[in-house]
């Protein structure tokens, strides 16, 4: 009897070493040094010009190679050359559109002189009309291109949140931050779900009735629908930030919130770990510890990669809409002095409407970049 | 043809006129007509070297197609109010409306692909919008 009780301790002794201490030394090993998977799935919502200008060593699975990607593309020098060599492209565009723009509005002046001489009033408003309505065609065209830019950035930015939605939930799960994981889930689902149910569904028909507002205003001058045009912009900006603010406060409460529970239940139990168990309770906080260290690495490196690469997806946008607001500006400036009134009237509402595209694109893109930066910072439970 | 040559030629044909209408009133309308023909004719041989050079500047660029719709505009209505001025002038107004009526539906005629280019942005834009 007391042979097979001794026999039986010894069994249960071996097990319980050779199980769980084995398995926990190898996964101490790989955390921090391997990239999670979800990594290259973020990777490949990329868009192409921004992918050929990232350095090899980022798309590796080993988190140094990935961590020195990320410090060469955070460092001054290749920013300074990646943003100017972005910015060329984007002031060669603007350079073309605005000689299209002011080539347009001299041919309208010089329209507008000739039509002044008619006698006939009927003949002199329908060489007027032909006349606005090529001034229309060639800025419409322009404001076309400038929607179209915002409609595939908010492509790009659903298909990037995505993906970063798994990446955040194992690189928070890894942590032992699973209350936060799932905050970060719930609030980056619904900003998801906002950014397709209403920002991109808004965003055109927004954009739709802004032109076709001020085309009207540009093709008749006895229609006033500034008012109208104004408040719908304010009122569509107003709903928008409103939105994106609630979203964000929404998003950074719930993930600290979620973050400080966890730390408070894994505290807890490495607690009673280190006090129950006489020897491997010491090594098992050291253990978690250390394992934190390469969970806070990684989501360092992950955090800071994707806050980076969003800018870099957002500065060509941000970029051409700026140029093409100042084209717009400039272009009412020079209509202004030909004294095209009309064609000065609705270069000014096709800068506006640039302007609230801007907006649109910055609202959006911050409530991305305070998530990553919750990522950054949040603390692993288990250090 | 020098603003000279027209000048002299503006006076010698007011004094023609002046003079036929003095021998005989009912020749007056057709020296009129044939004076108003000449100059109108004269103005356009010295607009066209200006539009040819601004279709050639134009042509590079993005515009073209645009500003040939202007010029072909501003031609249509440069002769239907030489028309419709002559008509006037002969005391035929009822002609000179119907001319200018046939001028706007030509204008608008020839802004029909620029309408339906607008209509096609707009498509465009309801397109995006997943509105189709």
């Amino acid at each position: 009897m007391k042979k097979r009780f001794f026999f039986g301790l010894l069994f249960c002794f071996c097990l319980l070493l050779s199980l769980p201490c084995s398995a926990s030394a190898e996964e101490t090993e790989t955390v921090g040094e391997r990239m999670p998977d979800e990594y290259s799935g973020f990777l490949e919502t990329i868009p192409e010009e921004i992918r050929e200008l990232l350095p090899d060593s980022l798309f590796s699975a080993d988190s140094p190679s990935v961590a020195d990607g990320v410090r060469e593309i955070s460092g001054g020098g290749y920013l300074l050359r990646t943003v100017l060599s972005l910015l060329g492209a984007d002031i060669g565009k603007f350079i073309r559109r605005f000689a299209t723009v002011a080539g347009m509005l001299l041919l309208s002046a010089v329209a507008a002189n000739a039509s002044a001489t008619f006698k006939s009033e009927s003949v002199g408003r329908a060489f007027r009309f032909c006349s606005s309505l090529a001034v229309l065609c060639a800025l419409l065209g322009e404001g076309y291109a400038a929607v179209s830019a915002v409609t595939s950035y908010f492509e790009r930015i659903r298909a990037m949140t995505t993906a970063m939605i798994p990446l955040m939930g194992t690189l928070y799960a890894m942590g032992g931050n699973v209350t936060a994981a799932v905050a970060s889930a719930s609030g980056l689902s619904l900003y998801l779900t906002f950014l397709e149910n209403f920002v991109a569904v808004s965003i055109v028909p927004f954009s739709a009735i802004c032109l076709a507002f001020a085309a009207v205003g540009a093709m008749d001058s006895g229609v006033r629908l500034g008012t109208l045009l104004s408040t719908v912009k304010k009122n569509y900006t107003t709903a928008l930030t409103f939105l994106m603010m609630i979203l964000g406060t929404m998003l950074a409460a719930q993930t600290t919130l979620g973050a400080r529970s966890d730390n408070l239940a894994m505290r807890s139990a490495k607690f009673a770990a280190g006090n129950l168990i006489p020897v491997v309770g010491g090594s098992v906080s050291e253990l978690l510890r250390t394992v934190s260290a390469g969970v806070g690495y990684l989501r360092g490196t992950v955090g800071i990669c994707a806050v980076i690469l969003l800018l870099l997806t957002l500065f060509p946008t941000l970029v051409d809409l700026l140029l093409v607001r100042l084209c717009w500006q400039l272009s009412a400036s020079f209509a202004d002095l030909l004294g095209c009134s009309g064609e000065k009237k609705l270069l000014d509402e096709l800068a506006s409407v640039s302007g609230y595209l801007i907006a649109a694109v910055s609202i959006c893109s911050s409530v991305l970049i305070l998530a990553l930066s919750l990522l950054i910072h949040c603390a692993s439970a288990l250090g | 043809m020098n603003i000279l040559r027209i000048c002299m030629l503006a006076v010698t044909a007011v004094a023609l006129l002046l003079i036929v209408r003095r021998w005989n009133a009912d020749f007056a309308p057709l020296v009129r007509l044939g004076v108003t023909v000449l100059f109108g004719t004269a103005a356009l041989t010295s607009l066209t070297p200006l539009l040819s050079y601004l279709r050639t500047l134009t042509g590079d660029t993005g515009l073209g197609t645009y500003a040939d719709v202007l010029w072909k505009a501003l031609g249509i209505a440069l002769l239907t109010e030489i028309a419709s001025s002559i008509c006037r002038e002969c005391g035929e107004t009822g002609a000179a409306s119907g001319v200018e009526v046939i001028g706007k539906a030509q204008i608008l005629l020839l802004s029909l692909p620029l309408i339906n280019e607008i209509l096609s942005v707009a498509r465009d834009l309801l397109s995006i919008g997943g509105a189709e």
